[in-house]
């Protein structure tokens, strides 16, 4: 991986890691939230349901996991397991 | 009866987790500041909570049933989203587990540099912000699932396990396994913040309120899940409130 890549890879990864700590988890869940809405007015009415939980669950996994990755490569260790 | 019982479980440990930190907060001030200091900030903050409990059902009253549910159930969701995401990262080591003697020893410590009425003063805070918290907690469950007696019930023994805990060990609450029971709280709030708010939008859900334990599993799941791929790497981070 090029230098240009990894310098690219840990500057999205930093500013990833500082909002998601503030407003990334809400927006997101509302965003989601929106969608099932949409889908719940416009027929589809169970998978909006099912499929906005779902939604939801993987975005808080997904947010607490690049969060976690962050923190652990701001202490100095590696992001990912080795 | 599904709903009733998860609303009595949730509001219970939710309740539980907060009354254990409140009450950390109250023993270190009487061991440090005397049990009259303690006693009247608790007493004072207590009073306070007496009067926004009274207060908020009035508010409540006003407001469109459908309109209640549905911001109900997406406050209760944010909450909850934001407890599971602390107790994923604390589950996989990511974080320091929140440790109530430590909590104990800072506060002993702001208690000893301080005077009489500065100690009151902590109790005070300590208590209305987890009860605070708590009345949250209570009052979306019951208005968005219209069961006001199990979310009470649920509030108000889980303050009296760890009242009576309290006066008989007289030492801070740190073996209750705080983080199971946040990541516990944190599915059960997201489970029926998601019910509620999808049910606001017009969705009747199959099986009504038997919808709830695949939500709590679809939510355990995925946290689980997330922790089980944070697992492992570096130590915790210091304790981040």
């Amino acid at each position: 991986m090029s230098r240009a890549v990894r310098v690219l890879q840990a500057v999205v990864a930093e500013a990833l890691g500082l909002v998601v700590d503030g407003w990334v988890l809400p927006l997101g869940a509302g965003a989601i939230l929106a969608l099932a809405w949409l889908g719940v007015a416009h027929g589809g009415a169970a998978a909006a349901a099912f499929g906005g939980a779902a939604g939801i669950a993987l975005w808080i996994a997904a947010v607490s996991v690049v969060d976690g990755r962050t923190r652990r490569r701001r202490a100095g260790g590696p992001a990912r397991r080795p | 009866m599904v709903d009733g019982a998860v609303t009595l479980a949730a509001t219970f440990l939710a309740s539980l987790v907060e009354s254990v930190e409140a009450l950390t907060i109250v023993l270190a001030v009487g061991l440090t500041g005397g049990w009259q200091a303690a006693m009247r900030g608790t007493v004072a903050a207590l009073g306070v909570l007496a009067v926004i409990s009274a207060l908020a059902p009035l508010l409540l009253d006003r407001v469109p049933e459908r309109t209640l549910l549905g911001v109900v159930g997406v406050l209760i969701l944010l909450f909850g989203a934001r407890w599971l995401r602390k107790a994923i990262l604390r589950a996989a080591g990511v974080v320091a587990l929140h440790d109530e003697e430590a909590a104990f020893d800072r506060t002993a410590a702001a208690v000893s540099a301080r005077g009489d009425w500065r100690a009151a003063s902590v109790a005070f805070n300590g208590v209305l912000l987890e009860g605070v918290e708590v009345l949250f907690i209570v009052v979306g469950a019951a208005s968005g699932g219209h069961q006001v007696g199990p979310a009470i019930a649920g509030a108000v023994a889980a303050a009296a396990v760890v009242a009576a805990a309290g006066a008989i060990l007289r030492t801070p609450l740190s073996r209750v396994p705080e983080n199971v029971l946040k990541l516990g709280v944190g599915v059960m709030l997201c489970s029926l913040g998601t019910f509620w708010a999808v049910e606001a939008m017009g969705y009747s859900w199959p099986l009504d309120a038997g919808s709830v334990p695949l939500l709590v599993a679809l939510f355990a799941a995925a946290s689980l899940g997330a922790a089980g791929l944070l697992r492992g790497g570096p130590g915790p981070e210091p304790v981040t409130r």
